[in-house]
């Protein structure tokens, strides 16, 4: 309990510390920022050009599709904006001989690795991106959310989170045992930008994947599918899902530890 | 021209090595690349299922699919990296050395990075190839397109250099392109044809995709691959169309080097 809270208290201190290097270096910041506005925006242009096409697409319409685009991003900059540097995991500190660092601190390990890159500017710009064309497109559906409602997509959007986290941390481990995961990293997180259409259009086996497997449809489409249209069939599995995942990843991680330590590295 | 091609030639070498070493990054190129092909196919699928008409914008499903993966393919030809090369001779300063080789200073950054257009297209083109035509039994273009299409794709790679090549440039003026390559790329993805074919641009963006050049570096020779063109004049005049594009261009880029080399040379560099 005191080591929660001790962290806790470290969170609180080096985000400020984040926060206040994010403004030192503004450019970056805004230039990150600004870089996923305007990702985003070519993607709702080309949207809004292929529903000129055709009103519905699979039971969606255009200002759904924009939503669901604009939600898919909000848990992943979430997760974006705190666990940055398990990329640096898979890419380089085993294979460099920089990950002892992290043991020697009286600091959770992973809490450390983390938290050099807490306030990662590009996922501030993910974020405020995301959470933009969300809101752009409620108030095109005149979308009327009740505050339990509201609580609920908070703790959806959380829960998104936590399961980005959990994949990223299940492949970052793996360096553990291969030195570098980053191809693998890479190329199972990619697999999250299925999610920023709805699930309706894919074949059943990638919804399986993605579902069940892969779980990134917790991140988007269960959730949007709740609050756009009240369906309840999965939603009350996201928390599980982000749970169960975190829980193995965690085990991965410790595992991974385990066998780095006993390397004698 | 011998003698700048044998110097040429051995640019292409020095980058040759370097290039193979990345291979961590053709392989995630190819999986991010058949993701992004396989979310667009599955996204028009079911356009055109909800849609009255067989035909959009004058495409059908079959060359809708064909025109995705010919237009993934045709964007990896033309990521030569040259802004980088480029920016990062100004910054570290190589470009004093640079200049003073006995070979125009453009010339050796095309040859330069040409084995990453190659190795692009062995390492990450092929793969896809293999992984969505074979098992997937995509509808193939005509084959009597492939020369016209070759030509075409050739004058894109020149377009595309000399418009990173500009971007490159820019590092004389500024501390960072990172800004400015951000905001090329969102306006090349768009308005080449990448996100989605151009006949579906209408107003104001149609207008705006007529008239920018990079309609040139994908729409055009997709295009022609999918033989999508009313006759021999319309495909001469879609060549001419590239060619003339290419000229202007390159032009621009050498004006703009010659300003940027002044500037060097009045700071003393």
């Amino acid at each position: 309990m005191h080591e929660a809270l001790r962290h806790l208290g470290l969170t609180w201190f080096l985000g400020a510390v984040y926060l206040r290097r994010l403004m030192e270096y503004r450019a970056d910041f805004l230039i990150g920022t600004v870089s996923f506005f305007v990702a985003v925006s070519v993607q709702a242009l080309t949207i809004s050009m292929v529903f000129r096409q055709v009103p519905v697409v699979q039971g969606w319409r255009y200002e759904e599709v924009l939503f669901l685009l604009g939600f898919s991003l909000i848990p992943r900059g979430l997760d974006h904006l705190f666990t940055d540097n398990l990329w640096e995991l898979g890419r380089k500190f085993v294979q460099r001989g920089e990950f002892f660092k992290y043991l020697i601190r009286p600091v959770d390990p992973l809490f450390y690795l983390i938290s050099e890159r807490f306030f990662y500017p590009e996922g501030l710009g993910q974020l405020l991106a995301g959470i933009s064309i969300t809101g752009y497109a409620a108030m095109m559906l005149d979308l009327h959310l009740s505050v339990p409602k509201l609580a609920a997509a908070a703790g959806l959007v959380i829960c998104g989170a936590m399961i980005y986290m959990a994949i990223k941390l299940v492949f970052a481990s793996l360096a553990f045992w291969t030195v570098v995961s980053l191809p693998a990293m890479a190329a199972v997180y990619e697999l999250s930008s299925f999610v920023k259409y709805p699930l309706d259009i894919y074949s059943g086996a990638v919804r399986l994947l993605l579902t069940w497997v892969i779980p990134f449809a917790f991140t988007a489409y269960v959730p949007v599918t709740y609050l756009l249209f009240d369906r309840t069939d999965l939603i009350f599995w996201t928390p599980l899902v982000a749970v169960i995942s975190l829980a193995i990843a965690l085990t991965i991680w410790r595992k991974g530890l385990a066998v780095y330590e006993a390397t004698g590295s | 021209m011998i003698g700048t091609l044998r110097r040429g030639w051995a640019f292409f070498q020095a980058n040759l090595q370097t290039v193979a070493t990345y291979r961590m990054n053709f392989l995630m190129m190819a999986a991010a690349g058949l993701i992004a092909i396989a979310i667009q196919v599955s996204l028009w699928r079911a356009v055109f299922a909800g849609s009255p008409s067989p035909v959009l914008a004058g495409f059908t499903l079959d060359e809708m699919t064909t025109y995705i993966l010919t237009a993934s393919l045709i964007a990896l030809l033309l990521n030569h990296r040259v802004e980088h090369e480029v920016a990062a001779d100004i910054m570290r300063g190589d470009i004093v050395t640079a200049m003073v080789r006995p070979i125009d200073y453009q010339v050796q950054k095309f040859f330069f990075g040409l084995p990453l257009v190659l190795a692009n297209l062995a390492f990450v083109g092929v793969p896809i190839i293999a992984l969505t035509v074979l098992p997937f039994d995509m509808p193939l273009p005509p084959a009597r397109n492939v020369p016209l299409f070759l030509v075409s794709v050739s004058l894109s790679i020149g377009i595309a250099f000399a418009i990173d090549f500009m971007i490159g440039c820019a590092a004389f003026w500024t501390a960072s392109i990172w800004g400015l390559q951000v905001c090329k790329s969102a306006i090349v993805f768009l308005f080449s044809g990448q996100a989605i074919p151009l006949s579906f641009f209408d107003g104001l963006l149609g207008a705006l995709a007529q008239a920018l050049p990079f309609r040139s570096l994908v729409y055009i020779p997709a295009c022609i691959l999918l033989g999508k063109y009313g006759g021999a004049a319309d495909v001469t005049w879609l060549l001419a169309q590239q060619c003339a594009w290419l000229l202007v261009l390159l032009l621009l880029s050498r004006v703009l080097w010659r300003a940027a080399a002044m500037r060097l040379e009045v700071q003393g560099g």
